[in-house]
């Protein structure tokens, strides 16, 4: 996005040197634009990275009309950090060393990244790494918000993230009979 | 925010969001993060939406009532019940995979013949059982391992369990399917097998 420098240069070129820019510019829904390393986007976005590969990245910022500007600019965050990080040893969480799919844990950067979240910029980000295909993104703030979730009855998740109770009376009775331990203390 | 307005108490919210709309991806890989315990007694019992998303059967396919977190349990409902409640939630998870469960890790404290039983009908493509502490039990394993339990690739036992029931496995072997399953070490490290867990004999009370 630098001053025209190569006047009279043909096409052609232009195309090549457009390809191998190593960022991509992101714009989101209230119009705001991003740049992000290709290399991580399309490592950490399946979304992203099949929009790379079909060439349908814009250089004038590609729209994502889902993603607020806040969100995106998370996204992206999280992208150019990652790009930056050396990956530890893996850390497998003794939760579930059964799981045949281990989750590796949030490395100490990706704890501080989310840590800092208020709740709706949390579901905001949420919302765009589930959007944009990223598995390991969306980990990590899952991650996150079952630590917030951890030790707490229903009653108290749904205070921490006002969420509404939508059971009727006859519902929860219907709950409390299938599930004996259910609302124990509520 | 919804029809109607009704007029809320003027209150700052914790969020703006509604959380109940969480995509189903997100809330589900939430799920797998607390286990199974705490899915099955708080976070997906909050509202229709995380209920709902809590019965999916694939959340099922590998159930971890062995961790240290089922304590929580014992806590909350007591000495005298939280067996019973330990039990009935198993039996829940098992019910909730819809026969696609493929590996369960239980441990003795509330593990009984019943539950075992219950497993080998409802979920007959096992492929791996863990017993933690179970050594009274894993001798009823082998002889239902080749009835209940066709698919069994793997039991995992503690590791003081293993050697012992690998030489009580060769007494056991005039079944034409025997070897159909490893016997390995399952615990590892994490795991230890003098907790505070009180230790009991067969339990036979029922759910």
């Amino acid at each position: 996005m630098e001053v025209d420098k190569g006047k009279g240069e043909a096409e052609e070129t232009r195309k090549v040197a457009e390809a191998d820019r190593d960022t991509v510019t992101l714009k989101s829904s209230d119009g705001k634009l991003f740049e992000v390393s290709k290399e991580a986007a399309a490592r950490l976005s399946t979304v992203l990275a099949g929009m790379i590969a079909g060439g349908s990245i814009d250089d004038n910022g590609t729209d994502l009309k889902q993603i607020g500007s806040e969100a995106l600019e998370n996204v992206v965050d999280y992208c150019n950090k990652h790009a930056n990080s050396i990956p530890s040893a893996a850390l497998i969480s003794s939760s579930i060393s059964f799981n045949t799919a281990p989750f590796k844990e949030p490395e100490e950067w990706e704890r501080k990244f989310v840590d800092r979240l208020s709740h709706d910029a949390l579901f905001d980000l949420v919302e765009a790494a589930n959007f944009l295909g990223m598995e390991r993104l969306l980990d990590v703030t899952c991650h996150k918000i079952s630590e917030m979730m951890k030790g707490k009855s229903p009653d108290q998740i749904r205070e921490v993230f006002n969420i509404k109770n939508d059971y009727t009376k006859e519902e929860l009775e219907e709950i409390r009979q299938e599930l004996a331990w259910a609302f124990y203390d509520d | 925010m919804d029809a109607g307005g009704d007029a809320e108490p003027a209150t700052e919210p914790a969020s703006a969001r509604d959380w109940s709309e969480l995509p189903r991806d997100a809330i589900a890989s939430v799920f797998t993060k607390l286990g199974a315990v705490e899915t099955l007694m708080g976070a997906g019992l909050v509202c229709h939406s995380w209920l709902d998303a809590a019965m999916e059967p694939y959340l099922w396919q590998s159930l971890n009532m062995a961790h240290p977190n089922i304590f929580v349990v014992k806590e909350k409902f007591g000495p005298n019940k939280y067996r019973g409640v330990l039990r009935a939630m198993a039996k829940e998870a098992v019910d909730r995979s819809a026969g696609q469960l493929l590996e369960v890790f239980i441990r003795q404290g509330f593990v009984n013949d019943g539950f075992l039983n219950y497993i080998g009908e409802k979920a007959p493509s096992l492929k791996v059982l863990g017993l933690l502490s179970c050594t009274w039990m894993y001798k009823k394993v082998f002889v239902k391992a080749y009835t209940k339990f066709p698919l069994l690739e793997e039991l995992k036992l503690s590791a003081y369990d293993v050697i012992r029931a690998k030489y009580d496995a060769t007494k056991i072997s005039s079944s034409p399917n025997d070897g159909h399953f490893l016997i390995n070490d399952g615990y590892g490290h994490y795991w230890s097998d003098r907790d505070d867990w009180e230790s009991e004999e067969d339990d036979f009370d029922p759910y």
